[in-house]
């Protein structure tokens, strides 16, 4: 797309201007500079919000505001009637014109309202660029900000913000990649999968062994076919074309049934060899919890206790940690406020209480990391061991596994560092496998004794395919044990695949941005030089910029101040200096980016130069920055307050023609507050008949007094704040009536004044801010809960305190050679100089 | 991991635009699994990029589970 310029805006109904059908036009100069100067309280303000919401999204009059206090009720103006109104045209390199309408709704909300409207929305977005505004707290932020934040400002202005947030994403992503993974954890699941398989195996060949076949390798396929010949050797009729689907049970019960007179003693030797197996595994799982694994499971214990050496910091840390995400932290607080007790004041001299808090919960955190893989690590090491069917099969009375599991795996608190260190395991599975031993002795004497009872024949068999059964059984869960392995490798190759892609990633992606930055920094530095000299004209101080290896920082540096060299600028430069540096950066920044936004704003960006570098800063615009002798430079559009520099600015309009537009904003103009009409001669007496109805009026009360207090500011001429005038809350009459007392005062003091008898003194003003917080406190407040104890006469007494209050201001002054801004003089005193009423 | 992995290398006097276009490639280039769940994924956090990296991992596992 070419480069587009703003040709006119036309504004009403928005922040300070109302102006209902006859909106506010303001022609731009597209192949120059366009400077808009007003004294304050004109509207500059207002064109440069109505410019910076629809292009930028941003409001300049809230940048300051805390979120709670920014009303988006007022951007459209109060006092119009009906949606506020933007229209913005565009000229682009050959002249073609496309124009955008905007519409303000009553909550400050803006919407395209063009008639190709997808079209207009891409070319505002289109639009969009960091280099479109600048106000004094915009370009100061280079300088005012860390090494790393002023980088990240930079890339930013040179329209590679994308890349820095894509390598600050890339970091986090790279931080913690272990732990963000459980590779080690997943490590440690294939070790004990290994130990079950080793386990199994053992089993399997110590059947193998008890039923007459030895063998030395473990093949899977080869122990099937031996299982599968022996059994047919045992039963022939069977068929074992799959030794893995074979029910056992089914089989022996089949050929003890043909035995029934031992039966009962059979049952009982089945239900003794299969409590004796159950005993053996156990006893054998037990032995995998080893003092090697304990000592581990102790080691991280006591390390992620390390973190945190006194318990207050985790129950704090804990508890601070549930505040800051319940209340979304100290962004609605203030920071030396505590979360939890509203305490104010906290903090000390060096830290704020926030980031006091904010180091105890950082520690919170990584204590509850570390404890996590303690957590990890045992509960794997008890499930493994199958600990819990040990604990209910010796119905033990400690129950400490369940605990422990309870405690560990159930409960999302951390527990007490001396809980897992009482556990005592060590001497817990001593107790466990001594009782599983003697256990196992006294089963098998009593399944000899069994075994004696029933012919020796018939018992080979059984046990022959118990001892198959069983193989069975280890055969399975080797299968299952050697998919989870494989599993779990494939997890582990991937994450580690990905670890190293990301890695890879972020370290070309540093290394070549880097050296992309340092090569953009070296140009904008020579640029930055050259401006800065035209503005300060001190040859003594040359500027430079550089890009650091680490991270993003960016550093600016003194090549030279006078006779030293490479110093840091921000602390040697004083503020005038500072702000140059950072202008000159801007403007070498915005020149270099290639951008579909041809122009850039300027708010008051040159209060803190005096009149000299103010015209130097000027020139510099005028040759370099604009488009006025530069082909690639920008459209420049500039509001000032400074009267001084308004002289300067009608020095280069006439330098510059057709290429300079100067415009001054006057209150004659039509931006101004505009009070509406209102008759309110009847409304006082209309409410006493009200009130002696017994009607409710106090709303209406309030309104009346606003109207009467407005009406005296506009037949006197008064000039209002174009925040007193925009502030629709229960504040407006008591300030309206405050500013008005000052006034009052203010005049006062003019000895050469006379003033009228009939002004209110300053008693009144006393008594008639009492009348307003009757009014605005009481009066309607107890209205609104339908409660009223106000008697007809106290209200009627109010509307006449308002009334004498107004018939205290004449406005007999009606000359129409006085110029407006006199009026009041006039109004207070028909004797002042230069006016002629007689 | 590509064999010979790529390099990445942006140009000053190439448009903002065509050096992202540069690291697409590269991305791809190094890995073309990730290359892509990465780049679908940029605009998001890295907690909502490790969660879906996660996903992906897992996706593959069983997809190579189902056919052994």
């Amino acid at each position: 797309m070419n480069r587009q310029y703003i040709k006119t805006i036309s504004i009403e109904g928005f922040r300070g201007i109302n102006n209902k059908g006859n909106p506010l036009v303001i022609p731009f100069n597209t192949e120059g500079v366009t400077s808009i100067f007003a004294p304050n309280g004109e509207g500059k303000s207002s064109i440069f919000d109505s410019l910076s919401y629809c292009l930028n999204d941003e409001l300049k009059c809230f940048k300051s505001l805390e979120r709670e206090n920014q009303d988006f009720k007022t951007v459209r103006n109060l006092f119009h009637e009906g949606d506020g109104k933007i229209i913005i045209q565009f000229e682009d390199d050959k002249f073609v014109v496309q124009t955008v309408e905007f519409k303000i709704n009553d909550n400050g909300i803006k919407e395209i309202v063009s008639p190709n409207k997808a079209l207009a929305e891409s070319l505002i977005n289109q639009l969009k660029d960091p280099h479109n505004f600048l106000d004094y707290n915009s370009f100061t932020e280079i300088i005012n900000n860390t090494p790393e934040n002023a980088g990240k400002t930079f890339l930013k202005l040179i329209g590679y913000e994308k890349f820095s947030i894509i390598q600050d994403k890339l970091g986090q992503l790279t931080r913690n990649l272990e732990r963000d993974f459980n590779i080690n954890s997943k490590k440690i699941e294939i070790n004990d999968s290994l130990d079950r398989i080793k386990l199994s195996k053992e089993t399997i060949l110590e059947r193998l062994k008890n039923i007459g076949h030895s063998n030395k390798n473990f093949k899977i396929k080869s122990i099937i076919k031996t299982c599968e010949k022996g059994i047919n050797k045992i039963i022939p009729e069977v068929s074992c074309e799959n030794f893995i689907e074979i029910d056992f049970d089914k089989l022996i019960d089949s050929i003890n049934s043909k035995e029934s007179k031992y039966n009962d003693i059979k049952e009982k030797l089945v239900k003794k060899n299969q409590e004796n197996e159950q005993l053996l595994i156990l006893l054998k799982k037990t032995m995998l919890f080893t003092q090697t694994k304990y000592k581990r499971a102790s080691k991280l214990f006591t390390n992620a206790y390390k973190v945190l050496p006194d318990d207050k910091d985790k129950y704090l840390g804990e508890l601070f940690d549930v505040a800051i995400n319940t209340y979304k932290g100290f962004e609605e607080i203030d920071k030396n406020t505590c979360l939890l007790c509203n305490t104010t004041n906290l903090g000390n001299k060096n830290k704020s209480f926030a980031e006091i808090i904010e180091i105890r919960i950082n520690k919170y955190k990584k204590f509850k990391e570390q404890y996590s893989d303690f957590k990890n690590f045992l509960i794997v090491l008890i499930d493994t061991c199958d600990l819990i069917t040990t604990e209910n099969y010796l119905f033990s009375k400690s129950k400490i596994v369940k605990k422990v599991i309870n405690e560990f795996y159930f409960n999302s608190e951390v527990v007490n560092r001396d809980y897992f260190n009482k556990m005592n395991f060590s001497d817990l599975l001593d107790n466990y496998q001594n009782l599983l031993k003697s256990q196992i002795e006294l089963l098998d004497s009593e399944i000899a004794t069994l075994k004696k009872q029933i012919p020796e024949e018939l018992l080979t068999i059984v046990t022959k395919l118990s001892n198959y059964k069983t193989i069975q059984t280890n055969l399975n869960e080797i299968v299952e044990f050697e998919n989870i392995i494989s599993s779990v490798k494939s997890y582990i190759y991937y994450s580690e695949r990905w670890a190293q892609y990301i890695i890879t990633v972020k370290e070309n992606f540093i290394s070549s941005n880097n050296e992309l930055m340092k090569v953009i920094a070296s140009e904008i530095s020579s640029d930055t030089q050259k401006f800065f000299q035209e503005i300060m004209m001190t040859p003594e101080i040359i500027p430079r910029i550089e890009k650091k290896d680490a991270g993003q920082k960016i550093l600016m540096l003194l090549q030279n101040f006078y006779s030293i060299s490479e110093k840091k600028a921000a602390s040697l430069l004083s503020e005038s200096y500072r702000n140059a540096l950072c202008l000159s950066i801007y403007f070498a920044c915005a020149l270099k980016k290639k951008s579909t936004s041809g122009f850039i704003i300027l708010d008051d960006i040159t209060s803190s130069f005096d009149g000299g570098h103010q015209r130097y800063l000027l020139q510099l615009i005028k040759n370099k920055i604009s488009r006025i002798s530069n082909k690639k430079g920008k459209q420049i559009i500039m509001f000032t307050h400074d009267g001084e520099l308004e002289k300067s600015l009608k020095a280069l309009k006439q330098e510059s023609s057709v290429k300079w537009n100067h415009y001054k904003l006057f209150k004659e103009s039509n931006i101004k507050v505009d009070i509406k009409e209102i008759d309110i001669s009847k409304i006082g007496i209309e409410l006493k008949r009200k009130a002696n109805n017994g009607v409710l009026v106090g709303v209406e009360v309030r309104k009346y007094f606003e109207s009467i207090v407005l009406e005296i500011y506009k037949q006197l001429q008064i000039p209002m704040q174009y925040d007193l005038a925009n502030n629709r809350d229960k504040r407006m009459l008591h300030d309206l009536i405050t500013n008005l007392r000052n006034m009052m005062k203010l005049y006062r003091q003019i000895p050469s004044m006379k003033l009228m008898r009939t002004l209110p003194t300053d008693n009144d003003f006393i008594d008639i801010l009492i009348v307003e917080k009757d009014v605005s406190n009481k009066l309607e407040h107890f209205e609104s809960s339908d409660s009223s104890s106000y008697t007809p006469t106290f209200i009627v007494g109010i509307i006449n305190k308002i009334e004498d209050f107004k018939n205290k201001f004449q406005y007999n002054c009606t000359c129409p050679e006085v110029n407006a801004g006199k009026t009041y003089y006039a109004a207070v005193n028909k004797k002042q100089k230069g006016c002629k009423c007689k | 991991m590509a064999k010979t992995p790529p390099k990445l290398l942006f140009n000053k006097n190439k448009t903002i635009e065509s050096n992202y276009n540069e690291f697409e490639k590269y991305v791809k280039q190094l890995d073309k699994d990730f290359g892509n769940i990465l780049l679908q994924n940029i605009d998001k956090s890295p907690d909502e990029i490790r969660e879906i990296t996660k996903d992906v991992i897992n996706n593959f596992i069983n997809k190579k589970m189902s056919n052994e």
